[in-house]
């Protein structure tokens, strides 16, 4: 199947109860996903866990912090990925895991002022386990945020909009690609 | 592009596809680039394009990856023939 995906922005108050929501009516566990020099992968039972929940430290949506949520009872599989330059690296991505979603919240870029990076949440399978998570969070999102354009905003990150703030995908990109309303 | 230590961010099965927003926010003319993948924080992407009987790149393909870069200016996209 073509990947499924919906896109926001926020701020930590607008996404607190729907991660608290889904938390409560999923059991899942997060995985930081990417390719690494170690198998030991960065692990959370909880996304509350993340002491930079809302926040980024990165101005692109590409660099940022993204999981993978698995249910617990499911085993992360990861693939090792041999280095023409010699080693081992090990990627976590979809690929291997099919009942997993990609969960990348962006926020509040910590390097610049009045900068909101957007976040999203994906598949790229239609294993009826990461559906029913998809549509459950995305249907969330979709009530509780106001979409603008081709996103779902969040109150908080409305509220910085109007106030002037810039949301983007990348920082880098000409301020003619931001969000904004019509 | 793994074995050469590029994650692969978006497509290729690794994560949903890359969408890069339309100018003004609006929701006519993203466009969709086949592969995202970064490393060392930059950040590359893919297309595969078709080309026409003379092996040169077709007018909706050139038009797709010129909004790509006007989209991306300061990052680096790769066209790859489709097979």
């Amino acid at each position: 199947m073509s990947s499924k995906q919906v896109m926001f922005f926020i701020t930590k108050s607008d996404i607190e109860p729907i991660l608290k929501e889904i938390e409560e009516a999923f059991d899942i566990q997060y995985f930081l996903m990417g390719l690494f020099d170690s198998p030991d992968i960065v692990h959370y039972n909880s996304i509350f866990d993340d002491p930079r929940l809302g926040l980024t430290s990165f101005g692109d949506w590409n660099l940022i912090d993204r999981y993978l949520v698995i249910p617990k009872s499911t085993t992360l599989d990861i693939r090792e990925i041999e280095q023409r330059k010699g080693g081992i690296k090990y990627a976590v991505d979809l690929l291997n895991n099919p009942k997993g979603i990609e969960l990348k919240l962006g926020g509040v870029y910590i390097e610049k002022d009045d900068v909101i990076v957007g976040g999203r949440i994906g598949i790229t399978s239609d294993d009826p386990s990461s559906l029913n998570f998809y549509n459950t969070f995305s249907k969330k999102v979709k009530k509780e945020f106001k979409r603008i354009g081709t996103s779902y905003v969040g109150k908080g990150a409305e509220e910085k909009l109007d106030a002037g703030w810039r949301l983007v995908t990348s920082v880098n990109s000409p301020e003619a690609y931001d969000l904004v309303k019509s | 592009m793994e074995k050469r230590g590029y994650t692969v961010t978006n497509g290729a099965g690794r994560g949903p596809e890359g969408y890069l927003k339309p100018i003004d926010g609006g929701r006519k003319g993203g466009s969709y680039p086949d592969i995202t993948a970064v490393k060392d924080g930059r950040v590359l992407r893919v297309n595969t394009v078709d080309l026409d009987k003379s092996g040169i790149i077709t007018s909706r393909e050139f038009i797709n990856a010129a909004r790509i870069r006007l989209q991306k200016p300061t990052e680096h996209l790769m066209l790859i023939k489709k097979q």
